[in-house]
């Protein structure tokens, strides 16, 4: 196989849309090789890069063992599969979507327990009255092991579950449950309640590289390529074009409030009657603020439109891929 | 076969004469185990530390990480309900799982014995402690080994000095519970001396109640949420933490003196008759009635004391406390900080493997493996 680009894509569900849309919007088109049913594609007009549908989970691996250069997976996924997630994957961007918190929960009739503190005595409480540990379902195994170690909990045992973990106390399987939640709705229709400092993690989907994977020349390329689309188009999303009028005498002043507000001048040319039109971009947050300093400076017009894409001098993504490469590379030496 | 290997084998026969002359039969022990009991007895955590697997049929196995609950084990299986005195000595390998990178084997061989279900008196319990002591320094010395240190706890005096405090039973459970994890302890410590948070909604209530009505007004509660079970618990249980912290808040923080007392005696360590004098005085100053278990600990200082000669030892009150599964007496030899041989009192463990009744028992291991790296230093310093 030459230097191929390998991109992860998430299967199937709310995962799969939202990262499809996420590619599309940026002009990249997902194709799937003979419809729905299969699973590899490649990405329309692309050369070189080939995309694979995994679970989140196989993605996770992926990027661990370097199978994969590229993947969208879920933060808790890559905890759950190595104990040091950053020295093995660089985290480029996260997605805003796929949002959920991995938690703590006890059944809501446990009145006296609110914090992992009171856990760890009930634990102990469980283990001397009834010679039997605290039994635990979760599908995370590490991240319980890990979070239980920093409270001091050690009388559990973990039963593994592979779905419907929420279920497990009403159905006498465990005591608590370890699981990922986004609503809590779940939990509290199986009379569950998270403790107070029982938030072991935030997740959301993140776009990943992998450190470990064979990147050549062609594959960095489509990086860099990709990269730099979905860069631009990132970018876009949280900024906004202005076009404004203001009169030769009082640019300096315009340019003074322009920089204030965190906006960047793209272009200024000067035209009829001694006016100059300046086109800035600047975030959608302050455009508002903005508008009213500049009407106050005495602009006439001020007007603003969505972009596409803004390439800026930098790719960022592609950056953050190559310094974390670096790092990981002066690491191994 | 190798001069090692030849040196191996001479020293365990060694060993192996030394507890065999004393009534300690051979037993042969099961490398791989149920894994079950050890999940049980030390919690999730030692799966990071053992060798787990499933067998074909789904049931979960693993590589011995000690010999000792397997001796266990073999206890139960030959003396039934009956119990009654049994001596064993083991020679075996045991496996621990290392992290990537470490020097450490992850397995070796041990020797060992166990003496199980004597007496159940504080004199059998001194002199059973002193004996297995004596012959693992015995079989240590005549397999060669000079220049160690021994060193000794009780665990039992610690526990007794707790159950000796004027302070609630929850509380004791805390400081009992967390003593093993020394960080937590000393935090749980620093907590106690603090007023505790003012409990809010029901546990209020709950403080000014007797346990009839509090048991009442929580199943009241439960049954208003639509809750009709406490799953993997009870409502006394429920009932009596939330008694518990409304208490709290309401009661006096633990006293500075108390705090001192227990900071105190951690920090005692010394030869064992005069560390246990300075426990006997500090006990004294503060009223804390623990003369059972403390004469329990001198007649085994002295008998220790004893055998062990002109080797130096050292008894420290905070030795032991991270160990798993003893109850009582803890010693370990070492040289250069290594250890070389260990073990310790477990009257727990039987019970908790299944004995129909508390079973007083109390082993030893020597680590083969470090004793002829040890020995074959010393040779290398005499040439």
């Amino acid at each position: 196989m030459s230097d191929t680009l390998i991109l992860a894509l998430p299967s199937k569900g709310r995962l799969m849309e939202a990262a499809e849309e996420y590619f599309l919007e940026a002009g990249l088109k997902i194709q799937r090789h003979g419809g729905m049913r299969r699973y590899q594609g490649a990405i329309k007009g692309i050369d070189g890069v080939e995309v694979r549908f995994l679970s989140a989970g196989e993605i996770a691996s992926g990027l661990i063992n370097g199978d994969i250069h590229l993947g969208i997976t879920g933060r808790d996924l890559l905890h759950e599969k190595t104990h040091e997630p950053d020295a093995c994957v660089a985290p480029l961007s996260a997605l805003n979507f796929g949002h959920a918190d991995v938690i703590v929960a006890v059944p809501e009739a446990w009145l006296d327990v609110e914090t992992m503190a009171d856990l760890v005595e009930v634990a102990a409480e469980i283990r001397q009255e009834s010679g039997r540990l605290l039994r635990v379902a979760t599908k995370f195994i590490n991240i319980t092991r890990s979070f239980f170690a920093q409270h001091g909990l050690v009388d559990y045992r973990i039963v593994e579950s592979l779905g419907a973990t929420e279920g497990a106390p009403a159905a006498g399987t465990a005591d608590a449950i370890v699981d990922i939640t986004s609503s809590g709705a779940t939990l509290t229709a199986n009379h569950l309640k998270i403790l107070q400092d029982g938030v072991v993690l935030n997740s959301e989907a993140f776009l990943c590289g992998s450190l470990g994977a064979r990147w050549g020349e062609g594959s960095l390329d489509r990086a860099k390529d990709i990269l730099g689309r979905l860069a631009a188009r990132e970018r876009a999303r949280s900024m906004i074009e202005v076009r404004l009028e203001t009169q030769a005498a009082g640019v300096d002043q315009v340019k003074d409030i322009i920089a204030a507000s965190g906006g960047e001048l793209a272009s200024a040319t000067g035209s009829k009657g001694g006016d100059q039109e300046l086109v800035l971009h600047v975030q959608k947050a302050a455009f508002h603020d903005l508008a009213a300093s500049l009407r106050e400076a005495g602009c006439r017009t001020v007007t603003a439109r969505e972009l596409e894409f803004i390439y800026g001098a930098n790719n960022p993504l592609f950056a953050a891929l190559e310094l974390e490469r670096e790092q990981a590379a002066a690491r191994g030496n | 076969m190798t001069p090692e290997k030849q040196q191996s084998t001479t020293q365990k026969a060694v060993i192996n004469a030394v507890f065999a002359s004393a009534g300690f039969t051979s037993v042969d022990l099961p490398i791989i185990q149920t894994a079950e009991p050890f999940l049980d007895l030390s919690g999730e955590d030692i799966r990071r530390r053992i060798y787990v697997f499933s067998d074909p049929y789904g049931e979960e196995l693993c590589l011995r990480p000690d010999l000792t609950i397997p001796a266990c084990l073999h206890y139960l299986e030959a003396t039934g309900a009956k119990g009654g005195e049994r001596r064993y000595a083991y020679e075996g390998l045991a496996f621990r799982c290392q992290v990537p990178g470490s020097a450490r084997p992850n397995e070796f061989s041990q020797s060992g014995i166990e003496l199980m279900g004597q007496k159940d008196d504080k004199d059998s319990g001194a002199k059973a402690d002193a004996e297995v002591f004596g012959l693992t320094l015995e079989a240590c010395r005549k397999a060669g080994l000079v220049g160690f240190e021994a060193k000794m706890g009780d665990l039992g005096l610690f526990a007794a000095f707790i159950e000796a405090l004027d302070i609630p039973e929850h509380w004791r459970a805390r400081l009992r519970n967390s003593f093993w994890q020394p960080s937590r302890f000393g935090g749980l410590l620093k907590g106690l001396t603090e007023r505790q948070k003012k409990p809010e909604g029901v546990a209020a209530v709950l403080g000014k109640l007797d346990e009839a009505s509090a048991l009442e007004t929580v199943s009241g509660l439960l049954d208003i949420a639509g809750l009709d079970s406490v799953p993997g618990r009870s409502i006394e249980s429920v009932t009596r933490r939330l008694m518990e912290k409304a208490r709290d808040a309401a009661s006096e923080p633990l006293s500075p003196g108390i705090i001192t007392s227990i900071e105190d005696y951690l920090k005692i360590s010394g030869a064992p008759r005069e560390a246990l004098k300075r426990v006997r005085k500090l006990a004294g100053v503060h009223g804390i009635a623990i003369d059972e278990a403390l004469e329990v600990a001198e007649t085994r200082a002295r008998l220790i004391e004893e055998v062990a000669g002109d080797a130096p030892v050292i008894f420290a009150t905070e030795f032991g406390r991270s160990f798993e599964y003893y109850t009582g007496f803890v010693f370990e030899l070492t040289d250069k900080g290594e250890q070389i041989a260990g073990g310790g009192r477990y009257d727990d463990l039987l019970l908790r493997l299944g004995a129909p009744e508390r079973v007083p028992a109390v082993g030893a291991m020597i680590r083969n493996d470090r004793l002829v790296a040890v020995l074959a230093g010393q040779k290398g310093a005499k040439q």
